[in-house]
């Protein structure tokens, strides 16, 4: 119960993110594909950006992890980042 | 799912009509109306708008003139003469650089979102349709075709249908560009005409330039065979495909006047040879 209250709660607090070239809630652009907690906190978000040289992409990312790491019982966080042609590099500097 | 885009370079060389034909032709495909300033696939398309939303792309300065000290600082450098000497800005001419608001002493001029435009999803009977209106004289169309593209994508993810076709703007500019990033195939429309080839090879450098795999298509080819040849060596020495060439017809301006697409009228010269084009295009971007 308290692992779904926590879900819901990130993925209201990453519909606040808003994607500035859009102007559209990260979540309602969908490239957010998917969100998952473990039992001990551990949140895990797949981040697909819009395009494979999406120029936002890393300050999007950023907000992601400040965002979500702010969230009380969120113990770690990890962002696995799909289509982009820097992901490697994108997630080495979020997920220190 | 695959994302085609067809653009230019030129404006009229009958982009929008090819891709209503692909429209017609294509299975299990959204359509993308990303040639926001000047939005006109619509016209054949005939979309029953289900949902709608404004779009605000940007800011532009706004004066506050009880706090303004009427030092001219902002006017003489405002590089767009958007603020007059009363010290009213121009939403017209303002560019949105906000140079004027981080130049005043009085902290008197704000940045104010303004609505650029609008942006629908609609049924057709081709199926889902994105697209959008930009407002006359407003900028950000380049963020708007963003925002239209990816409602497109989305669309196509979650009912799994198999191809999005962007109709994209003619030109290099913003809205191109973002019309093409990282889409799987381009297709570049041409005529044979001096300004068709000049544009279509600024077009085809573009996409070029992203890594982006293209074929070329010459339009009304046979209105002047030999600058239609001169195309052709160009595409033969640069490695673009050639996916056909479509000739002058007639029923091209018929079928949109009643508002179809060409293909929908049944066998002849054009239609026949956008059928061509479509089946060479899908082994391309399929294979």
């Amino acid at each position: 119960m308290e692992r779904e209250l926590l879900e819901n709660e990130v993925k209201t607090a990453l519909a606040k993110i808003i994607d500035p070239e859009t102007r559209l809630s990260i979540m309602r652009m969908g490239i957010i594909k998917g969100v998952s907690i473990n039992d001990v906190g551990a949140v895990t978000v797949v981040f697909r950006p819009s395009s494979p040289n999406c120029p936002m992409a890393y300050a999007l990312a950023g907000a992601i992890k400040n965002t979500i790491e702010s969230i009380p019982g969120v113990k770690s966080l990890f962002i696995a980042v799909e289509n982009f042609s820097r992901a490697k590099h994108l997630e080495e500097l979020v997920n220190v | 799912m695959k994302e085609l885009t067809v653009i230019s370079g030129k404006g009229g060389t009958g982009k929008t009509s090819i891709t209503a034909s692909f429209a017609f032709l294509a299975k299990n495909r959204v359509l993308a109306d990303c040639d926001v300033d000047a939005a006109d696939l619509h016209i054949v398309t005939q979309p029953e708008i289900i949902h709608q939303e404004d779009f605000f792309g940007g800011k532009k300065a706004v004066i506050d003139l009880d706090k303004c000290s009427l030092c001219g600082i902002c006017k003489e450098n405002c590089r767009y003469s958007a603020i007059s000497s009363s010290f009213v800005v121009d939403q017209t001419a303002c560019e949105g650089c906000a140079l004027c608001h981080y130049l005043c002493p009085e902290s008197a001029i704000a940045m104010k979102e303004t609505l650029n435009g609008k942006w629908f999803i609609s049924n057709t009977r081709f199926g889902p349709m994105v697209h959008a209106n930009l407002i006359p004289g407003e900028e950000n169309s380049g963020k708007l075709v963003a925002l239209v593209r990816n409602q497109a994508k989305m669309i196509a993810e979650e009912r799994n249908m198999d191809i999005v076709i962007v109709d994209g703007a003619p030109g290099v500019g913003c809205p191109v560009i973002s019309s093409i990033t990282g889409v799987d195939h381009v297709l570049v429309v041409t005529e044979p005409t001096m300004s068709g080839l000049h544009d279509m090879k600024r077009a085809a450098e573009l996409v070029r330039n992203f890594n982006i795999p293209i074929s070329l298509v010459i339009n009304k080819w046979d209105i002047h065979p030999g600058m239609t040849l001169k195309i052709e060596e160009f595409a033969k020495s640069e490695n673009i495909s050639l996916a056909g060439k479509i000739p002058y017809d007639r029923t091209v301006t018929d079928s949109m006047v009643r508002r179809r697409t060409v293909v929908e009228e049944g066998p002849g010269p054009a239609g026949d040879a956008i059928v061509e084009v479509w089946e060479n295009l899908n082994q391309r971007i399929w294979q």
